[in-house]
């Protein structure tokens, strides 16, 4: 017996013949077939350890052509083939579905003949059946390509919900507003967010000494930027918010309005508080849609919300390491396409993504930076940061981690459960008045991240920010944990200033050489 | 207290050397520099609501761990209407007093409670009847003396003496309103003041007054928005007097109340003094603007800080108010 049975599918001649002759001659027995349906009656008779295939061919394509024959096998209960496919056509789309098949290799023509050997070897090298082998597929691209065109597509999948507008769309504007809701209504959950745009508009409505990025999502509300929405819920977090939702109903268009109340600390009131809140946005909903949100729909949307929580839990999680194989930029994106399109879709999808990423191997150069503060959903702070020698490893944000953080407990009553958690369970927010409670919390995040300083961000006249900034400042500090405050405003900030102060930073890093050691008090 | 004293720079910048920012009230930053100063007297507690002010609870949390004093929060649901609203201030408004009476080493007498609750009706009566008074051409009290009661408005009610103020200051206005004596020699114009004043001058409203012939007739820091209090059920009384501030909620809440102000007091132009810090009334400006149109009330929008006067420009505010009540005259002239 040769090095192992080898099936060969394509329809070029030229291929085929080339791969037949390299193939021969390094000892593997193979059989080659010019099309996958041809291909289905050989699967029958043979058993085979490895089946490469072309991609597009007439007919019968190499994905259809792998689905039939998996099923055949698995119907016959023979012993599985592992697959590689190849191919000179490798768009995006192909790569999406490619990548959803779980095959060994994936192979773009021409391919150097010596890793094309190199990758058979390895393949034939391991125990039989395909099923529980770790795919090889991220050696193609590497994690990065395959994050990007994650989001890539994912992207195009939110715009395309849009466009298509085949479930009603309702906004919502902080981590505060229970997203179960709108789910459970049978609605797209869609975060409103500002946008790097001059803020005029807004300045006619609300005053200039209001958190900019207030005055953004009212500008692009105002530009019409959301008319797609049947609706938006603003969550009464501040002062200014409460007034966003005044002037949003008033000024922008739009069908339907709630300022949805929530209390500011964590005990049992502001559960009963949460709940209410909670039982009124039901009410309101139900009458304006005309429709019944039920238990059970509940129900089902905190499963949906927990999942997409985890999935996302588990990707920062990734970022602990070493070197971490999202970068903070991608991580971003991703967390914004989460807020603002179909749950499901991105869960599968999330889900798939992360079966494929692969840890990093050595250590990123770089000072471990933990950003904090005000909301912040533009990548050009990353790059400074990255820039100027740190590397971003976790972000306690309300477009991060403060989003996706903490379950709500699946069961019975799932309108408490759905209070307990945005109250107790979610990471908490300055909204809420607990200095205390933050800063235990950011220790530790500190910790587990294996942080070596922290960035606190404010946007200009965010007030819950601004006064929790010296009680946060003052228990970090008497940790030994270096803290920079930078005050940015969402559209136009003086980069270059904001740049060189991080530089400064950096280099009291330095000095005090605080990578990867976490000066966390013992707490 | 300390702005009128013109203390409040060194309190402020000791703040901001504390990390507190400039952007932030200075109302609070102002008590976080007399904390660090020592000159604020040593707390037994701490208390704030949600109502209006984020920074507020924040900043007394912030204090009564400095002092390590218990720090009680009262939750005012924004949907002041929702029929679990009541009962759910007022079962926290019942286990604060517990709390701070045991704090206190004290025990808790409802009877004296009640008793506050009904010093409070008298002075409230008595305070509605001054307001009431205050609708009268020529009005018989300016807004440059009446300002200050709002102060007494939040901290003294429920105190005898606070009974005994209101009700002098009744007689006081009655006297004046039956003999038609006004507080101007002339009363050219008729304003309504909202928000709160510079506290370390007062020339702004003196200017309007006494220069223009503008009175300030109401303020509506002096509105008295709640009903008169049940002794016999006192923390839902309480809480439905916290629940009835109409600053807090919907704005149109607001709105609707500022109108029909200018409909009581027979007002010809609004002067806001928007504090710096304040978000909340900040951000209503505009929409007052609007809601006012149909009444073709001008509103002037002095910018300013109540505390802090390191950026106070007299000459500016004087030339917008001699603007304004240029508007004033010429609407006033059109109208015949």
């Amino acid at each position: 017996m040769g090095k192992g049975k080898v099936l060969l599918i394509d329809d070029n001649e030229i291929v085929l013949r080339a791969i037949e002759k390299l193939l021969i001659k390094e000892g593997y027995e193979l059989t080659v077939i010019d099309d996958g349906k041809k291909a289905l009656e050989v699967i029958k008779n043979i058993s085979f350890n490895l089946i490469i295939t072309d991609l597009r061919m007439p007919d019968f394509d190499g994905i259809q052509t792998i689905e039939k024959i998996r099923q055949i096998q698995a119907e016959s209960k023979s012993s599985l083939s592992k697959f590689m496919i190849i191919t000179a056509y490798p768009d995006a789309d192909v790569f999406d579905k490619v990548s959803r098949l779980n095959i060994y290799r994936f192979m773009i023509k021409p391919f150097d003949k010596d890793i094309f050997l190199d990758a058979i070897e390895k393949c034939l090298d391991v125990k039989e059946g395909m099923r529980g082998e770790k795919s090889d597929f991220w050696e193609t691209f590497g994690n990065k390509k395959i994050i990007d065109d994650f989001i890539a597509k994912q992207t195009e999948y939110n715009k395309r919900l849009i466009i298509q507008k085949g479930l009603p769309i309702l906004g919502w504007n902080n981590t505060y507003v229970p997203e179960e809701i709108i789910i459970a209504a049978g609605f797209i959950p869609y975060r409103v967010m500002g946008a790097s745009i001059p803020i005029s508009l807004s300045k006619t409505y609300l005053s200039g000494n209001l958190c900019s990025n207030v005055q953004s999502v009212l500008e692009c509300g105002l530009n019409g930027d959301y008319n797609f929405l049947d609706g938006i819920i603003i969550g009464g977090s501040t002062d200014v918010t409460k007034r966003l939702y005044d002037a949003w109903v008033r000024y922008a268009n739009v069908p339907f309005g709630h300022l949805f109340d929530i209390p500011k600390r964590f005990d049992e009131n502001a559960i009963i508080h949460y709940r209410e809140s909670i039982c009124f946005l039901i009410e309101e909903i139900e009458k304006y849609f005309k429709t019944k949100i039920s238990g059970l729909n509940i129900a089902e949307a905190v499963s949906i919300c927990n999942k997409s929580r985890k999935l996302l839990t588990g990707l920062n999680a990734l970022r602990k390491t070493a070197n971490p194989p999202v970068t903070p930029q991608q991580f971003l994106e991703i967390c914004k396409l989460a807020m603002t399109g179909d749950k499901n879709s991105f869960n599968i999808s999330l889900a798939n993504l992360l079966d494929k990423i692969k840890p990093e191997a050595g250590e990123k150069e770089g000072f471990r930076i933990l950003l904090t503060g005000s909301f912040q959903d533009q990548p050009w702070l990353l790059d400074v940061i990255e820039s100027c020698g740190g590397i971003v490893v976790c972000e306690d944000l309300c477009t991060r981690y403060r989003y996706f953080s903490g379950l709500a407990r699946e069961g019975s009553d799932p309108i408490s459960a759905i209070a307990e958690r945005y109250i107790k369970f979610k990471a908490p927010s300055a909204t809420f008045v607990s200095q205390d409670e933050r800063a235990e919390y950011l220790l530790d995040l500190i910790k587990e991240f294996k942080i070596g300083g922290v960035i606190y961000h404010i946007l200009k006249f965010d007030d819950p920010y601004l006064f929790e900034f010296p009680d946060i400042k003052e228990t970090l500090s008497g940790c030994g944990i270096p803290v920079l405050r930078i005050e940015t405003e969402h559209n136009t900030t003086a980069v270059g200033q904001i740049m060189t102060r991080i530089q400064a930073f950096m280099e009291t890093l330095k000095s005090g050489n605080p990578r990867r050691e976490t000066a966390g008090c013992n707490k | 207290m300390f702005a009128n004293s013109h203390l409040t720079d060194d309190i402020l910048r000791i703040a901001e050397d504390n990390n507190h920012s400039r952007d932030t009230c200075s109302f609070l930053r102002g008590t976080v520099g007399a904390v660090i100063n020592n000159y604020m007297p040593m707390p037994d507690f701490l208390i704030a609501t949600s109502l209006y002010c984020h920074g507020s609870a924040q900043t007394f949390y912030s204090l009564s761990k400095k002092y390590n004093r218990p720090f009680y929060y009262i939750d005012v649901p924004y949907d002041y209407n929702r029929p679990y609203a009541i009962d759910y201030v007022a079962k926290q408004i019942e286990n604060i007093m517990l709390k701070m009476a045991d704090n206190c080493k004290r025990e808790f007498n409802i009877n004296k409670l009640k008793t506050a609750i009904e010093y409070s009706n008298q002075a409230r009566d008595y305070y509605v009847e001054v307001n009431e008074l205050r609708k009268n051409k020529p009005t018989p009290m300016l807004g440059g003396e009446a300002i200050d009661y709002a102060i007494m408005l939040a901290h003294t009610f429920g105190c005898k003496e606070m009974v005994e103020i209101c009700e002098t200051l009744y007689r006081e206005l009655k006297g004046r309103v039956d003999s038609r004596i006004g507080s101007l020699d002339e009363e050219r114009h008729r304003i309504l003041w909202r928000q709160l004043r510079p506290y370390y001058t007062l020339a702004p409203l003196e200017y309007l007054e006494r220069k223009h012939r503008a009175a300030i007739v109401f303020e509506e820091a002096n509105h008295v928005y709640w009903e008169r209090m049940d002794p016999e059920d006192p923390f839902r009384s309480l809480a439905r007097k916290l629940l009835s501030n109409y600053g807090f909620g919907e704005v149109q809440r607001w709105l609707d109340s500022t109108k029909s102000f200018v409909v009581d007091y027979s007002i010809d132009g609004i002067v806001e003094f928007a504090h710096w810090g304040c978000r909340f009334l900040s951000a209503s400006t505009q929409m007052l603007k609007d809601a006012l149109r149909d009444k073709d009330i001008p509103v002037l929008i002095l910018d300013g800080d109540c505390i802090d006067r390191r950026d106070y420009s007299d000459g500016q505010i004087k030339t917008r108010i001699d603007a304004f009540v240029e508007i004033l005259g010429r609407k006033k002239r059109l109208k015949g």
